[in-house]
């Protein structure tokens, strides 16, 4: 049980990243290899207006989403779009936003040096018992972040114009344009929102860790395995495949061994991959002949 | 090289194939037979259930229920890499060439099942690699040659028209040495020149002695060159006999033409 | 025929300029940094027949590279095995490892397959750090033997220089017959388009295995003399990051040619030594110079050499 417990923010926050693979994948059908320093960006950021600036945490956590989502748009204007004029393989937008990876971890390290630097939580971190299970105020303010921002996240899909717009050249990128959709601006809102999520992560994620300039390798690189468990694309499933990870995660590290917990987590993930491509929690696409 | 018109009186065997989607039957317990030599047509409205019948004819899809005979042995469903090696060979309906392989590596590809793959000599390069890859070369040239693209060879796919690309389709379909031939809209995006070319080849590899299944929408490539036509709608097979006999049948016409417009010439 | 003679002139003077070098660098650590460069060569050359040739894209192939030295290191330290018995095994293991992740991986494609070799490429590394009784975990291991092949010790830069010199051009020259064989034509057939090839009777899942085991080979026998040429290793050089380079290597140079892993290769290495001097902004220029590749490059360095190449050629028929 405790094991769960202690899994639980942990999902929150990898099915935060896995959400902003997620989007990006489903509504610009590329895979945005920079996610993880998206993530990285929000916890600088977050830790210099507070500890710097002298910010609250709230506006802190809004500035710094609002940042990274403009850097999630340059990206997308910058790098995205004249691969997307040039008709480039996907592969090939894989090693440029890696190379937006690299560049962004790199001008980081240049900006708030190699030190790894502590974000002051605004909540305490003692645990506080109930029943027999413990969890840290700073566990649950992730929790309630993390469901709160899903929600606003599912709201702008379903309610707002732009929201619309994405689900639209989600389902058929074609029609979309047809319709009067510009793909473009749509491009640009899923790299925003999904940035800004990272953000949200990485200064959620930053009071637990250290705050580094290379923890988005590590961050982004589970999130997208939790993206993939879920169905790559698949809104609910990269929540689900983010929980499931986290608990994975825990359980594996606290029942079996903390070395290995990686080896099982990517262990499981392959033979995943081997059995149901498609995911965890979607059926299997039908092959279009 | 050219297979000899045998004794059976079928080569392929569709037996009772459904096929459903979802709720939807796209084929729904189709049978016909298909005789050596004949260029046999499968028509039908969009829908009918034509490619979806050469896939699972191809073991590209399963059928939900029946079977496909060639030479009276079963053909394995979802196993596609055995087809060539069954005596059969496809095109396909939306063009799948390799496009940024040349013609002649693309007819040479044809050709996987029949050429040799000496890996010792290839490495060493050794005389048995390069005569093999010699002998392929030629086979694959008079392919070419024989749909009129001898002098493209070098060409990357890509950079040819449609109509010519669908004939590098042909050409390596053919490399596969095949007995029955699937075509799958062989004649669509063709100028009438290049259409006519088509029927001329169809009719020369009909002489030959292949067995060739054809689908199409233009009623001039099939009615004219077809030996046998079987028409599908929604699924069934609704006719079948000589180009005649087909275009006047009631159930075809009003396929064709909607059930109202049938009624109206009924009456 | 004409084209080809000049080729092999080109070839010749190639490995002349090439065999030179260690007579006109006399700086050792310009010989270690090309030493390093040609055995990332090897990894680089082999993940092209995979990922350019067959299109299943690896980001894991520091894996196999970790392999490839770990079995031929241990060979030699626990087993007292010779550098060359060693690098067979080096091979052999690497292969099979390519074998394995073949299995899951013929049924991926994509970003799926993607994530499948870097969760390779991570379970490799991991092992090595946790399995300590064997691997000496993180600490790695040191006092790795020189070669000495029947006789003869291989101790200096120089003489490393020719050692892989020579392992890459028989790789290279591998890689090149294959590439020029039915066997290479058949790769890019799988990766233009699957289905197609298997309705014309290509056993796709047999050539993507062999294709996984072959490349898995090259970074096998890489690993191998990386060890020796090292003396000490450790898990930090097989991280992602490595796998990520290896894959950069190829796509800047051009991952559809055999040369373009060349190309790639020293135009990465030598730029990473070019802004040494600028340390704090090498990394950053190093991930700008991606992006301006594959948006402007598509097709690599040597797709570029390549077009200007066949247009010189093109004028002087007409």
């Amino acid at each position: 049980m405790q094991y769960l417990l202690n899994g639980l923010p942990l999902g929150a926050i990898y099915a935060l990243v896995a959400l902003s693979y997620s989007l990006i994948y489903t509504a610009s059908g590329v895979l945005n290899w920079s996610q993880g320093d998206m993530v990285m960006l929000g916890a600088y950021l977050g830790f210099t207006f507070m500890s710097l600036a002298g910010l609250g945490f709230g506006p802190s956590f809004v500035l710094s989403m609002l940042l990274v989502a403009a850097v999630g748009v340059a990206v997308q204007r910058l790098i995205l779009r004249p691969l997307k004029e040039r008709g480039a393989p996907p592969i090939n937008v894989v090693i440029a936003t890696l190379g937006v990876a690299i560049t962004t971890r790199n001008v980081a390290l240049l900006v708030w040096g190699p030190n790894a630097q502590l974000l002051q939580s605004p909540v305490s971190s003692n645990p506080i018992g109930i029943g027999m299970l413990r969890i840290t105020p700073q566990d649950l303010l992730i929790l309630a972040m993390a469901l709160l921002l899903m929600f606003a996240l599912q709201y702008m899909l379903r309610r707002t114009k732009e929201g619309r717009a994405l689900r639209a050249v989600a389902q058929d990128r074609y029609a979309a344009v047809l319709m009067g959709v510009d793909t473009n601006r749509s491009d640009a809102v899923a790299f925003a929102v999904s940035a800004s999520l990272g953000a949200a992560a990485g200064i959620l994620v930053a009071p637990i860790f250290f705050v580094t300039f290379n923890m988005g390798a590590g961050i982004g690189l589970k999130g997208f395995v939790a993206a993939v468990i879920g169905g790559l694309g698949y809104i609910p499933g990269a929540i689900g495949g983010g929980f499931f990870l986290g608990l994975l995660e825990s359980a594996a590290g606290g029942q079996i061994s903390s070395g290995y917990r990686d080896v099982i987590t990517y262990a499981i993930l392959i033979i995943l991959l081997w059995l149901k491509p498609s995911g965890l929690f979607l059926r299997r696409r039908q092959q279009k002949l | 090289m050219t297979p000899a018109p045998d004794a059976l009186d079928c080569i392929m065997e569709i037996r009772g194939i459904s096929r459903a989607f979802g709720g939807l039957m796209a084929l729904d317990d189709v049978s016909f037979k298909i005789k050596p030599g004949t260029v046999h047509g499968i028509i039908g409205p969009n829908g009918a259930g034509k490619t979806t019948l050469f896939n699972v004819i191809t073991g590209m899809i399963p059928p939900s229920r029946g079977e496909v005979l060639m030479e009276g042995r079963p053909i394995p469903s979802v196993r596609p890499e055995i087809l060539t090696s069954l005596g059969i060979a496809r095109t396909f309906q939306n063009i799948r060439l390799f496009k940024e392989q040349t013609v002649l590596d693309n007819v040479m590809i044809g050709q996987h099942i029949h050429t040799p793959t000496p890996i010792l000599s290839i490495l060493l390069g050794g005389r048995r690699a390069a005569q093999g890859e010699a002998a392929a070369r030629d086979e694959a040239m008079r392919a070419l040659r024989f749909v009129d693209l001898g002098d493209k060879a070098s060409k990357t796919v890509s950079s040819l028209p449609y109509g010519q690309q669908r004939l590098v389709e042909l050409a390596r379909a053919l490399a596969a040495k095949p007995k029955v031939i699937l075509l799958d809209e062989p004649a669509a995006g063709m100028n009438p020149t290049e259409k006519a070319h088509l029927i001329k080849l169809l009719s020369i590899l009909k002489e030959d002695g292949y067995t060739i299944a054809l689908i199409d929408h233009d009623m001039k490539v099939v009615m004219g060159n077809c030996d046998v036509i079987t028409v599908l709608d929604h699924g069934k097979k609704i006719a079948e006999g000589t180009s005649e006999s087909v275009h006047s049948h009631p159930d075809v016409v009003a396929a064709y033409l909607g059930k109202g417009r049938a009624e109206v010439a009924d009456a | 025929m004409k084209s080809e003679k000049k080729h092999l002139i080109y070839l010749a003077a190639g490995l002349l300029a090439a065999a030179s070098l260690p007579f006109v660098i006399t700086n050792v650590y310009y010989l270690h940094v090309i030493n390093l460069a040609g055995i990332y060569c090897l990894v680089t050359v082999g993940l092209n027949l995979l990922s350019g040739y067959t299109g299943q894209v690896s980001m894991g192939h520091a894996g196999f590279f970790a392999i490839g030295t770990y079995v031929s290191a241990l060979s030699a330290l626990d087993l007292g095995v010779p550098w060359l018995p060693g690098t067979i095994l080096a091979v052999l293991s690497a292969s099979l490892c390519g074998f394995v992740i073949a299995v899951p991986a013929m049924k991926l494609a994509g970003s799926y397959l993607v994530l499948a070799t870097v969760g390779f490429g991570e379970i490799v590394r991991l092992v090595l750090v946790n399995w300590t009784p064997v691997t000496k975990g993180a600490a790695g291991l040191v006092g790795i033997p020189l070669p000495n092949i029947f006789g003869i010790r291989i101790t200096s830069e120089g003489e490393f220089f020719y050692l892989i010199l020579v392992m890459l051009i028989l790789g290279a020259g591998i890689a090149r017959r294959l590439a020029d064989s039915k066997i290479g034509r058949t790769f890019i057939a799988i990766r233009e388009d699957e289905l197609a090839s298997r309705a014309m009777g290509v056993p796709v899942d047999r050539y993507k295995t062999a294709a996984f085991m072959i490349s898995a080979a090259f970074a096998g026998a890489a690993g191998s003399i990386y060890g020796a040429f090292s003396g000490v290793t450790s898990p930090d050089n097989f991280t992602f990051d490595d796998s990520v380079a290896f894959l950069c290597m190829s796509v800047v140079g051009g991952s559809r040619t055999v040369g373009g892993a060349v190309v790639g290769t020293v135009a990465l290495v030598s730029l990473t030594e070019l802004l040494r001097a600028f340390q704090a902004y090498r990394l950053i220029v190093y991930g700008l110079i991606l992006i301006i590749t594959v948006i402007y490059m598509p097709q690599g360095l040597a797709g570029l050499m390549f077009k200007k190449h066949t247009r010189e050629e093109s004028e002087a028929d007409s």
